[in-house]
């Protein structure tokens, strides 16, 4: 298999050309359209002028650009309308008169006014109404206004976040708005698979809660089976072999002797004896290879002691090389400064320039987070191979 | 009117284990697919051997973990050890509308199912990939799980308090929300266009790449110099945005005002009418200047307050607030139980278990969600052998005596 090269969202066979998508600028429908547009839909941002347009909270502390058009908005066609004018009232009309999809931000956080589901609906029966919102339309909170923070209190990720000597302590970086995003687009081509298959347009809505309860990993059915409550553990590794470690220069994260790692455990153990680290030997009794065993807090203590003993010798980009190298799932705990100039980003083009034009000053963004390869051949074009005639005989 | 019929006639031959790749399948299957889970006894997926357990339930068919991510799949028991089994696996693959994988590269072509190989075989197949970092690259090789791609990708550095070491994001969490939500997003593209042209094609999902994606915005501030750095529950733009104790035990309940009339709803709803009309507090420029001293203030007025009827109160006067939520706040919470988001489902070898639904659903019904318990290792075998390759018993009882259905 070749290199993929990172998404041309301009290339004219893009899976999503000729779908038309109307965004209502609001705090979760920007990444939505982001993703759609990626893959090749023409998607028109509409904000509107005569009201409040929340977005999200930005982590820009002495940025002097707005990353808001640079990274969420790259490729959308924008406008700003004025609805009490009836010029532009009527050009918000007509976009979704021939919008297949249309984002829009809603719950009690949204601003008002913008456009009803049943306006969309009388406009356009045939159009997709993804309607985002922090909570849901119904039940007895989908009034309730949000921020992230709320909403990963809600959704649970926050309760597992943490040190377990301070408050809760949420992921970095707006992660609900951005997850919201992502299952905005989902649910969209969910819903656009149904228009295709039944000839029937529904309008979707999207629960911000509901999708962080998908991140709670193991918590709710551990809760469920033995009546444990998993908790916030911080920055002590919740076993032996994996966690997150200090190094020379930071920090390292591992996995090594859970989800089917035993072996990357041995290789660690005989990694650390071969350095020569003190008591790494003591790594091979009885009992290290249980799990259990290694879930102590003691062994806990004097795993991490021993490794940290060795990784204070070591910088992360070299304890990654290396521990890679011998099969072992170890990562640099890395600063953007390090993801900017991370190799394997470099190598792929994962990273693109972009260009602010009001300031003329250029940054760097992640491309789309998922690549194509050309369409494959046209059906006409298919003859059964060598291969499939063979592969057609059942095996004996 | 549902979604659950969408991907009616759609079949997924899914290759994929551990979390990431079993939960874009698992998706699928909610709607409709036939996604036919290839997996073996001879290497069970990770997630079969992993915790938590029912006591008195463990073994390969009882572990929560998996049969949380593969509910409604039949599982076909497949040993790529065998060498009978890659012939069998050609010819699943060859009547596929869908195949997926999340192995790092090499681990397919090795297996004679690449896409390349594939395609030769079935032209207008959707073909998926998830190796943690792309197929290409100096570290195509490179293995990992959700815990360090958030580390490689930035956000464990970044979460935290910035006096004490990164804490992450507490669980894998590109393994569950992003990467299999990224993957879907192209995956459905690719779907529907292969419904209007009968044409297929490769899908490529980095784990790393795609996480890079969450930190976005401040990837960009930090490209033009901006020094970014973790800042625990504050961010820019809201003050207060904290996280307070409330009456009873590791009791917590989120507060944040987004704006100044937020912040005076907030003051006076805790009863700190006075520090509403404060100066140092009155904009947002302000608080953040004074931000440990406001939320020591808020602290104290919060203590005595139990954190729903405080969670309440704040609502009424459009503050954003909310509990954090345990596991067992959420299973027992009224909001998600009056809108159906639990499904109870009868797993043969755990017993009752809760299920969450989509996080989706069409405007006025219920959500799209699990029907069917996660399978028993092997539980489809013979069906698929039988309805899908058109083997008779007899060839089945020997592939199965020889350990290549197995």
């Amino acid at each position: 298999m070749s290199a993929l090269p990172p998404l041309d969202p301009l290339d004219a066979d893009a899976p999503l050309r000729g779908v038309e998508v109307l965004e209502l600028a609001g705090e979760y429908s920007g990444y939505a359209g982001k993703l759609l547009s990626d893959l090749g839909a023409a998607v028109t941002r509409v904000s509107v002028t005569s009201e409040t347009i929340v977005e999200p909270a930005r982590p820009l502390d002495g940025a002097s650009i707005d990353p808001a058009p640079l990274f969420l908005h790259r490729g959308k066609r924008d406008l700003l309308l004025n609805l009490e004018l009836e010029h532009d009232r009527s050009e918000l009309d007509r976009l979704v008169g021939v919008s297949d999809i249309v984002l829009q931000s809603a719950g009690a956080d949204a601003s008002s006014g913008q456009i009803g589901a049943d306006e969309i609906r009388a406009l356009n029966a045939s159009a997709i109404h993804v309607i985002l919102t922090p909570f849901g339309l119904d039940g007895p909170a989908a009034g309730y206004v949000s921020a992230d923070l709320v909403r990963q209190a809600a959704g649970g990720l926050l309760w597992l976040g943490g040190y377990p000597d301070t408050e809760p302590i949420a992921a970095f970086g707006d992660q609900s708005t951005l997850a919201t995003g992502i299952f905005g687009a989902v649910a969209a081509l969910i819903a656009l698979a149904e228009r295709d298959r039944s000839g029937e347009a529904h309008a979707v809505e999207v629960s911000s809660q509901e999708v962080l309860t998908q991140a709670l990993e193991t918590s709710l059915a551990e809760y469920e089976f033995t009546g444990r409550v998993q908790r916030r553990i911080g920055d002590v590794p919740r076993e032996a072999g994996s966690g997150v470690f200090a190094c020379k220069d930071g920090y390292v994260s591992m996995v090594a002797g859970r989800l089917g790692t035993a072996e990357a455990w041995k290789r660690l153990r005989t990694w650390l004896v071969e350095e020569q680290i003190p008591e790494a030997e003591s790594l091979w009794d009885e009992g290290w290879d249980e799990l259990a065993f290694r879930r102590n807090p003691e062994a806990v203590a004097r795993f991490t002691s021993i490794f940290e003993d060795f990784a204070s010798r070591h910088g992360k980009q070299e304890l990654y090389l290396e521990a890679q190298r011998r099969s072992i799932a170890l990562a640099p705990v890395n600063s953007l400064d390090d993801v900017l100039g991370d190799v394997q980003l470099a190598a792929r083009d994962s990273i693109v320039e972009v260009r602010d034009p009001a300031t003329d000053a250029s940054g760097r963004v992640p491309g789309a987070p998922f690549r194509i390869s050309p369409l494959g051949p046209e059906p006409d074009a298919i003859a059964l191979s060598d291969a499939a005639e063979t592969a057609a005989t059942p095996p004996r | 009117m549902s979604l659950n019929g969408t991907f009616s006639g759609l079949r997924v031959v899914d290759f994929c284990w551990v979390g990431a790749g079993a939960l874009v399948t698992k998706l699928l299957a909610e709607h409709g697919a036939d996604v036919i889970k290839v997996e073996s006894r001879e290497r069970p997926d990770n997630l079969r051997v992993s915790p938590p357990f029912r006591p008195g339930r463990e073994g390969l068919d009882g572990s929560g973990y998996f049969a949380s991510r593969n509910n409604d799949k039949r599982s076909f028991a497949l040993n790529m050890r065998n060498p009978k089994s890659r012939g069998i696996a050609l010819r699943l693959v060859a009547g596929a509308d869908v195949v997926t994988n999340n192995f790092r590269p090499g681990v397919m072509e090795r297996w004679g199912l690449g896409y390349d190989e594939v395609r030769e075989l079935n032209p207008s197949v959707v073909y998926l990939a998830m190796p943690m970092q792309g197929s290409s690259g100096p570290h195509r090789d490179y293995i990992g799980f959700g815990q360090t791609i958030a580390a490689l990708g930035g956000l464990v550095e970044l979460s935290g308090l910035p006096d004490r070491a990164p804490v992450g994001t507490g669980t894998q969490y590109p393994d569950h929300v992003p990467s299999p939500g990224h993957a879907l997003v192209a995956l459905l593209a690719a779907i529907r266009q292969r419904r209007a042209t009968g044409r297929g094609r490769l899908i490529e999902l980095s784990q790393f790449e795609s996480t890079v994606n969450l930190v976005g915005p401040a990837l960009l501030a930090a490209s033009l110099g901006a020094s970014i750095t973790r800042t625990g529950n504050r961010v820019p733009g809201h003050s207060p945005s904290a996280v307070f104790r409330c009456t009873g035990e590791d009791n917590w309940c989120a507060v944040v005002a987004r704006d100044d009339a937020e912040w005076r709803s907030l003051a006076r709803t805790v009863g700190l009418d006075a520090l509403g009309a404060d100066p140092r507090f009155a904009t947002l420029e302000q608080r953040k200047a004074h931000e440990d001293e406001l939320e020591g203030l808020l602290a104290a007025a919060i203590g005595d307050r139990e954190r729903w009827e405080l969670t309440r109160a704040l609502q009424a006067e459009g503050v954003p607030a909310w509990p954090v939520m345990s596991s067992p706040d959420l299973l027992a919470d009224e909001h998600l139980r009056a809108r159906g988001f639990w499904r109870t489902l009868n797993h043969p070898a755990i017993g009752e278990m809760t299920a969450p639904s989509a996080p989706f659903r069409i405007v006025g019904e219920g959500p799209t969600g699990p029907v069917e318990a996660a399978p028993l290792l092997g539980a489809h075998t013979r069906e698929v052998a039988s309805s899908v390759l058109g083997l008779d018993d007899a060839q089945i009882d020997e592939l199965v005596a020889e350990k290549a259905l197995w």
